[in-house]
């Protein structure tokens, strides 16, 4: 053999080396599988539901909290920042952007403060109100909305001995398939 | 003379009425895929199986979606805004899984995106309620910032989501995985706040000049808004089924 054949050789044999190196530097680090020739893991899909569940929330004015600012500590009928019931703006509309029914509720995620009652209805006569709670609840015309439908959240509250400063609490606008 | 001015006019006029169209119409994407049509058809009967591996050419088209059409046309009302809103396409999978040991795993996807309309930028936390006992899910990615739908599509107003399941021990029987949308910790929130703070250039509403109803000083209001999500949340979202034998 040839010097330069010599050569060759050593480096296929590195080459090889490397190889194997790598092989069982593989076989150590990766998990062992759960694979079982007897009873082989599949996976099927049984089907895929290609519905959109999308909704959209819009606020009045600029508002992307709903503010009430009551006049005294004993203020009633406080409609939030941007509302004008008597102008059939509601502070919220939601959209079902989605393409199927959806029936929404709402709640607030802990109990209400004492001094404080919130009504909420999809009417701005506020018929049918609920009062917002930690349980939630479907007012009147929330449910079944179908895609590219509405509803509205026309909102009051009434103050009983308030404390002073910011005080806020987190609603929840659910959704779920009617 | 006269008629070269008329012919001026009217062509000025044809640039006045596109430009109010094109600033009340999100934008419609163009150069789509050869066989998108093919590939949204399975998709919409729900046949399309290897949802993962969707390229972005298709899910990062308002296309994709079974409602773009219906909402791109739509008149925009200027009295409100669109804040918060999201959904995910498609919104369940069902798995049939055979002989699923401890270490097996199954990944699935789905595609997030801002509800249409949307004018403000929601950070996203996407947790699973799932049998704790029984299975790991990972979550990629686990918060997402989703851009604007409105007046334009801005990137990232949609994600893919992928979620992989690895069971822990040998699983029989049925098992609901459900997907939410929460509120991001508070330090994703700073970031994702200062991030929506210093971008620049990117596009937002003008009034236009024909456009009475359109209030500058509130227009001006809306112009980057970051909204922590969440507080607005589907039950329906993103469910996953695995039936185990």
């Amino acid at each position: 053999m040839t010097k330069e054949g010599k050569k060759n050789m050593n480096k296929i044999r590195t080459i090889m080396a490397m190889l194997i190196v790598l092989l069982v530097a593989n076989i150590m680090t990766f998990p062992v599988s759960a694979y079982d020739a007897n009873s082989p893991y599949t996976v099927t899909v049984n089907y895929i539901v290609p519905n959109d569940t999308t909704f959209t929330v819009t606020l009045a004015g600029a508002e992307s909290s709903i503010d009430f600012n009551p006049g005294n500590r004993n203020s009633t009928n406080v409609e939030p920042d941007s509302q004008n019931a008597g102008g059939s703006t509601p502070i919220a509309t939601i959209v079902n952007t989605g393409n199927i029914p959806q029936t929404f509720g709402v709640n607030i995620t802990s109990a209400q403060y004492a001094w404080v009652a919130v009504t909420l209805s999809n009417s701005n006569d506020y018929s049918n109100p609920i009062t917002l709670s930690a349980t939630k609840q479907t007012p009147t015309g929330w449910s079944s909305i179908s895609a590219a439908a509405s509803i509205d959240a026309y909102m009051k509250a009434d103050f009983t001995d308030a404390p002073g400063g910011t005080l806020s609490k987190t609603m929840e606008i659910n959704s779920s398939v009617s | 003379m006269k008629m070269k001015s008329k012919a001026a006019i009217m062509l000025i006029v044809l640039i006045a009425i596109a430009s109010i169209f094109s600033l009340a119409l999100p934008r419609k994407s163009n150069d789509l895929p050869d066989d998108f049509i093919q590939v949204k058809r399975d998709m919409d009967k729900g046949i399309l199986y290897g949802v993962c591996d969707l390229k972005e050419d298709y899910w990062n088209r308002p296309e994709f979606y079974p409602t773009w059409e219906k909402y791109r046309s739509q008149t925009h009302d200027f009295s409100r805004w669109g804040v918060t809103g999201f959904g995910a396409f498609p919104s369940l999978i069902s798995y049939n899984v055979k002989d699923m040991k401890a270490g097996d795993r199954l990944e699935t996807c789905t595609y997030v995106r801002s509800g249409w309309n949307i004018e403000t930028f929601q950070g996203l936390h996407l947790n699973m309620d799932h049998d704790q006992s029984k299975f790991d899910v990972n979550i990629i990615p686990g918060d997402l910032l989703l851009s604007p739908t409105y007046p334009e599509l801005i990137e990232g107003w949609t994600n893919k989501v992928k979620i992989t399941i690895v069971a822990k021990e040998d699983i029989k029987g049925t098992y609901n995985f459900r997907l939410r949308g929460e509120s991001p910790s508070p330090e994703k929130t700073k970031e994702y706040y200062n991030r929506v703070m210093n971008m620049k250039d990117y596009p937002f509403y003008e009034c236009g000049w024909f456009d009475s109803k359109c209030n500058e000083d509130i227009v001006e209001l809306r112009k980057k808004t970051y909204y922590n999500g969440g507080t607005f949340q589907a039950d329906k979202f993103f469910d996953i089924e695995v039936i185990a034998h």
